[in-house]
This record gives C-alpha cells, structure tokens and sequence, in this order.
C-alpha cells in the first residue's frame, strides 16, 4: 500500500505522455492496463462514413423553412380572407341584410358573375341560349310579391311593346326550368293562335280571383292531357311574374336578345313583371266573356 | 500506441485508400472543409475507432451513437475553422454533447446505461475488464482518462472540452489513474 503514496501527479502526468513507449514504468500494471485501453484496430480502407458532406450540403439550400413556412401562411390566409369576403358578399346580395354598401356590393359582384357566366355561356353554346340574366338588386320572394291586378290599358301597351325584355328580367333560380318546359308547350301548339296561349297562361292569376275563370280553366285541362303535352297549368305553383315571362317571347330570335341588351335592367324590371299579366288577364276576360 | 495527429506529419496523401498515418490532417481538415469527401472519409477512418472506444464509456451501442455524431459532423463541417488540432476537440466535443443527450433520453426513459460484458462481443475479456474498471470510476475522472488516453488529447484540449481549467484536468487525471491503479492492486491481492 505504499505505492499509493509514491504515486505524484507528475508521475501521472509522464505515465500519460509516455504511454506508446516502450520503456516500462514502476507502474507497469497500470501502464499495460491504459496501452490497452488506448490500442484500437483500424478500420479496413473500404469502411466508409455513414454520410458525406456532399450528400448533405446538397439539399441543405433546397429546404427554405422559414420562407416556406411564412409563403404558406401567406397563401392560407389571402385563401381564407377570401371565402371570408365572398361568404360575405353573396350572404348580403341574397339576404338583402346588411350595411348600405356590402349590399350594393354584393349585388354589383353577383351582377359581373352572371355577366362572366353569360359571356361563357355564350361562348360555348355559340350564343343560341341564353338562360341567366341580370339579378334584380332587390331580392324578391315569390309569395310576397304583388301580383299586378290592374287592367291599365296603358300599361298593358307598354307591356306589349315591351314583351321582348322580358327574357333580361329572370328571378334568379326560377325561370329556366319554367322558361324551357313552357316552350315546349308553345312549340306543341305552334298552331294555336297567340290569343289562345294567352289566355292559356292567364288563366293562372285567375284561378285565384274568381271561380269562373276556373271553370274555364277546367274544362281546358282534358282538352290539352289528350294531347299528352307539357302542361302549362303545372307552373300556377310559380309567382305570376315567372309564368308571365315566357309567353312574352314566343318567337324569341338572336337579333332580339341582342337588342335586349342594349336596355337598361331598370326600365325592362319596371315594366315587364307586371305587364305580361294585365295583357294575358284582358285577353282572358275577353274569352271569358265570350 | 497514439498517433500524433496534426502538423508534425508532413506527408501528403490525398487518396481515400491512402494509410492514415501517411496523411497531413491539417490539409485533410482544410479539404474537408472545402467539402472534398475523400479527406472527409480519410479524418472519419482516423477518428472513428477511438470515438466508438469513447462512446463506449456512455452507451452499450457506441457505434449507433458514433454514426449519429458523425452525422453531426459532416453537416457542420462547413462551418468548422480551425487546423487538425482544433478539429480533433471539436469532433470530441459533438460526441460528448451527444453523449450527454443520449444519456439525459435515457435517463427519462429509466433505462440503464450501465456497460454490459455482453456488449463487447468480439473483444477480448482483458478489454472488458478494463471497461469495466474505467466506468466504476467516479464519472469525471472517467471522462478524462478516456480523452486524454482513447482520444488522445492533451491536458488542455480536454479541459476546453469537458469546461475546465487545464490544471483541474491533471488533477482529476492524476485521482483517477491512482484510483484505477489501487482497482488494480485490490483485484491483485483478491486473486
């Protein structure tokens, strides 16, 4: 136990520095013990390291994180906004609720969608349908709209006049269904006279007001299921204003719809929601009569 | 026994297959740093053996966690300035960082660091007993000897790497040695 003692730090510090020679120590035990634990096998010259900085360095400038992260949280939330934005506009076009402004919006914004669609819609049919128009800015419920119960003379003329308008005057979701099944009634009996489809689509707003016209109109209805053809007396369901628009253009052409165009929304909206009916209720209280 | 890595060897080998003692490794650190991967595999051949033997004080899979420093190493080599001197406390300093962290995960988990006989399969019992009784050593004695003995560095490499001061680092490599060699004695007289 006496090497214990004798044991210095400067003879630990010449043990270390003096272990790969061969000269041995008095402390030759603990000498052979750290040859040992300093002695290891080289590798073969094959061995190769588990990576190479080429095959890291390489894709280290391919992995932008931060931009990557801040161009996706970018991206997100112009997304975002968006929906945001058009949720908003077409809740206030539809509902009419809302600040002044957001609504006009809304209603300008669904105005140029519906242009876009119709130019579309031109171009890919080559421009012989046209079955959107322009959205009326205020947003019109069929049960609370007022159905024109007056024989204006006056107004009736204008209606006439202006009967070609009426394809620009859809209520948005109703009339192309409508529009399309009273065609091909009126294409069924091309024959007929225009009084008879007149008085055939009058006979609507008649049923409501008194029950002769509904007798009539009754003893119409076998007369036209012989003939196993659409029946316009489907479409009562509808407002009057959306049955009154087709018989308005029965003999629609290309040339017409263009010059349509031309006209304001505004003076066609005023005069051919409530024309088509007086016109159709006179010639139907004339047949009546008759 | 040890290598004396750095600017003494003058000879200049660039070949992959070249014998490492023929090699000039500051101008392989230069190399490697410019990201020639030959000079890079040569300093791996060099340094890895005597990582694994390093490694081996902290983890019963030295080789596992010696892959992941040299990982380490090839992505930062860039950034490394310095000759092969420098280097060789840098790559020791990964590996005792990584070491650390290894055992801090472990430490979490509850499981055993503690070296195993089984794990040193292909070794000679000498060498495991010698393992042995470094790790029953207190652990900062241990650490030292194994970097001034294994890694081969000098007092003041070591104490830039475990964070202290050179003489603090003679003193604790003088107590563990006289530790490991009353071990020594005490095994003797056992037998």
């Amino acid at each position: 136990m006496n090497n214990k003692d004798d044991f210095s730090l400067e003879q630990s510090e010449e043990l270390i520095a003096n272990l790969n020679s061969a000269e041995p120590s008095e402390f030759q035990q603990l000498q052979s013990v750290l040859n040992l634990l300093g002695h290891v096998a080289a590798l073969p010259a094959t061995s190769t390291p588990p990576v190479l900085p080429s095959e890291i360095a390489q894709p280290m400038p391919l992995l932008p994180v931060r931009s990557a992260k801040s161009h996706r949280t970018f991206v997100t939330s112009i997304i975002v906004a968006g929906f945001l934005t058009s949720a908003s506009l077409a809740a206030a076009a539809v509902t009419g609720i809302g600040p002044t402004p957001i609504v006009n919006m809304g209603h300008e914004t669904a105005k140029l969608v519906r242009g876009v669609a119709d130019a579309v819609s031109h171009v890919v049919t080559g421009g012989s349908v046209i079955t959107t128009k322009v959205i009326s800015p205020h947003p019109q419920i069929p049960g609370l709209t007022p159905a024109p119960t007056g024989g204006d003379e006056g107004s009736s003329n204008a209606s006439a006049g202006d009967q070609s308008h009426s394809s620009e005057d859809f209520i948005p979701g109703l009339p192309s269904p409508l529009t399309s099944e009273v065609k091909k009634t009126e294409d069924g009996k091309s024959g007929e006279s225009g009084k008879s489809n007149s008085s055939h689509e009058s006979q609507t707003p008649k049923v409501h007001e008194d029950g002769k016209s509904n007798s009539s109109h009754e003893s119409q209805t076998p007369k036209v299921q012989e003939n196993q053809t659409p029946q316009p007396e489907e479409i009562p369901s509808a407002t009057p204003s959306a049955i009154a628009f087709p018989s308005a253009s029965p003999t629609r052409t290309k040339e017409h719809i263009e010059s349509d165009k031309h006209k304001t929304p505004e003076s066609s909206r005023t005069r051919t929601l409530p024309t088509a009916l007086p016109s159709a209720n006179s010639t139907e209280n004339s047949s009546d009569d008759d | 026994m040890h290598e004396k890595v750095g600017p003494s060897r003058e000879q200049s080998g660039k070949s992959a297959d070249a014998p490492v003692d023929a090699l000039d490794f500051d101008q392989l650190v230069e190399e490697a740093v410019n990201g020639s991967d030959s000079a890079f595999t040569l300093l791996w051949r060099n340094y890895q053996p005597r990582m694994v033997r390093y490694l081996a004080m902290f983890t019963t899979e030295p080789e596992d966690l010696c892959s992941e420093v040299w990982i380490k190493i090839a992505t930062s080599i860039k950034s490394f300035n310095g000759d092969s001197k420098a280097f060789k406390g840098w790559i020791y300093t990964i590996a005792r960082n990584a070491a650390t962290d290894l055992a801090r995960k472990k430490a979490r988990g509850g499981t055993s660091v503690e070296l195993d006989d089984s794990d040193w399969i292909g070794e000679n019992s000498t060498m495991v007993e010698v393992m042995d009784l470094v790790k029953r050593l207190p652990q900062e004695y241990a650490e030292v000897i194994m970097l001034r003995v294994v890694a081969d560095l000098d007092a003041s490499d070591v104490a830039e790497i475990v964070g202290k001061t050179q003489g603090n680092v003679r003193v604790l490599t003088h107590r563990g040695l006289k530790q490991l060699k009353e071990m020594l004695t005490n095994a003797g007289e056992s037998r």
